[in-house]
């Protein structure tokens, strides 16, 4: 009986010590804020679409975000911290803009906490199991009396 | 063109107080073709000139593989070709009163995963695409005979002599191709558009300030090809105006 005390507080420990996301899985999380949304044009006319850039917090150059444009060569980003951001977009042919926003950092509310997609109802089920296990268990015990 | 942003909450005042800054925001310039000349001959860069920079990429030495041909144009307009260079200079063993250059950078494709230099037939998810050309003149000194076109290629030509301009002045320019006025050609300053060529192929633009002077004209053609959907030209007609009291 020790034994199986021992494997059933095993798993337990094993699935409440799972990290947030399995090897290949990857929760995501709905919040609400207010991104800064820049729409790039070429000189010519024309949305800078589909295009990469690189978004830098102040005084930073490692790029807070990168990315590509998108179909109407937009860029959003929600900053997250007060200063000058600077924003880099460039395209193979020789087209770019490089600029300063000054900007201040962005409130976000949880409208959906991370982990809803997956690793909830998976910890709940490892506990259904575990719970399951120790009825049948009692209930054998019981008969054998 | 509006350069601002939006958001999900459009009543929000911290964004809305943030909008005149996104109106700084500016549009997608290309890289600038230009010649410089010394006693050793002409090279051909592309980037920014020092001073025009918007960005902190160094200007850099056009491949030479693109250069379909050099000129250089004595006071006189009579020329002297190079189909192909080794390398940068170019020596013509002497001074050049204008110089032309001719490049190809080849088929560029739109796609979603940015824009290649690869032939439309041969990209993922082609959106658009063009055969580009680029040819630039600088202009060292004026002649009466810099005031048609030098060449068959999409040029920017002066009407008179910008030497003589200030800051401020208009320049009357002709946008030509083989020869031929180009009506509806954009015209650009200072890597702004400035003026559309009327039916004549005409404009006027002010100069806003004294150094190097780099005027842009593109012109986009349909293209019957498998390759490409377009034929970009883009002229560039560089000059240095010095600065007057």
């Amino acid at each position: 009986m020790k034994r199986l005390w021992a494997a059933a507080a095993a798993i337990a420990a094993l699935l409440s010590a799972s990290p947030p996301i399995g090897a290949h899985e990857v929760d995501h999380a709905i919040e609400a804020g207010e991104a800064l949304v820049v729409r790039l044009e070429y000189a010519s006319g024309g949305p800078f679409a589909y295009e990469s850039y690189e978004v830098f917090r102040p005084g930073e150059s490692t790029p807070f975000q990168v990315g590509r444009t998108d179909a109407l060569g937009r860029i959003s980003f929600l900053p997250d911290a007060d200063g000058d951001w600077r924003v880099r977009a460039f395209s193979e042919d020789g087209h770019g803009t490089d600029f300063r926003i000054p900007a201040a950092a962005a409130s976000l509310s949880a409208a959906q906490p991370p982990g809803s997609s997956g690793r909830a109802p998976s910890v709940t089920l490892g506990i259904g199991i575990i719970l399951g296990l120790f009825g049948a268990l009692a209930l054998l015990r019981a008969r054998r009396r | 063109m509006k350069r601002s942003g939006f958001h999900a909450r459009p009543a929000l005042p911290a964004l809305v107080a943030l909008l005149p800054l996104f109106l700084a925001a500016g549009p997608a310039p290309a890289h600038d073709l230009w010649l410089e000349s010394s006693a050793r001959g002409l090279t051909l860069y592309h980037g920014h000139p020092p001073g025009l920079a918007h960005d902190d990429s160094a200007p850099k030495e056009a491949p030479i593989e693109t250069v379909l041909r050099v000129d250089c144009f004595g006071i006189n307009a009579s020329g002297e070709s190079r189909d192909s260079i080794a390398g940068y200079p170019v020596d013509f063993g002497g001074g050049c009163a204008a110089a032309c250059a001719l490049l190809s950078s080849g088929y560029w494709t739109k796609t979603p995963y940015g824009t290649k230099n690869v032939p439309k037939n041969e990209a993922t998810q082609p959106l658009s695409s063009w055969l580009s050309f680029e040819s630039v003149k600088r202009i060292e000194r004026w002649s009466d005979a810099f005031a048609g076109p030098l060449t068959a290629d999409l040029e920017i030509v002066p009407l008179h002599d910008p030497f003589a301009l200030r800051d401020g002045d208009k320049l009357r320019l002709l946008v030509a191709l083989e020869g031929k006025p180009v009506p509806g050609a954009i015209v650009l300053y200072d890597g702004k558009p400035r003026g559309e060529t009327d039916a004549d192929g005409l404009v006027n633009i002010r100069l806003r300030r004294a150094g190097i002077q780099l005027i842009v004209a593109s012109l986009r053609t349909p293209l019957a090809s498998e390759k490409a959907d377009e034929t970009v030209r883009t002229a560039t007609l560089v000059f240095d105006l010095e600065e007057k009291e």
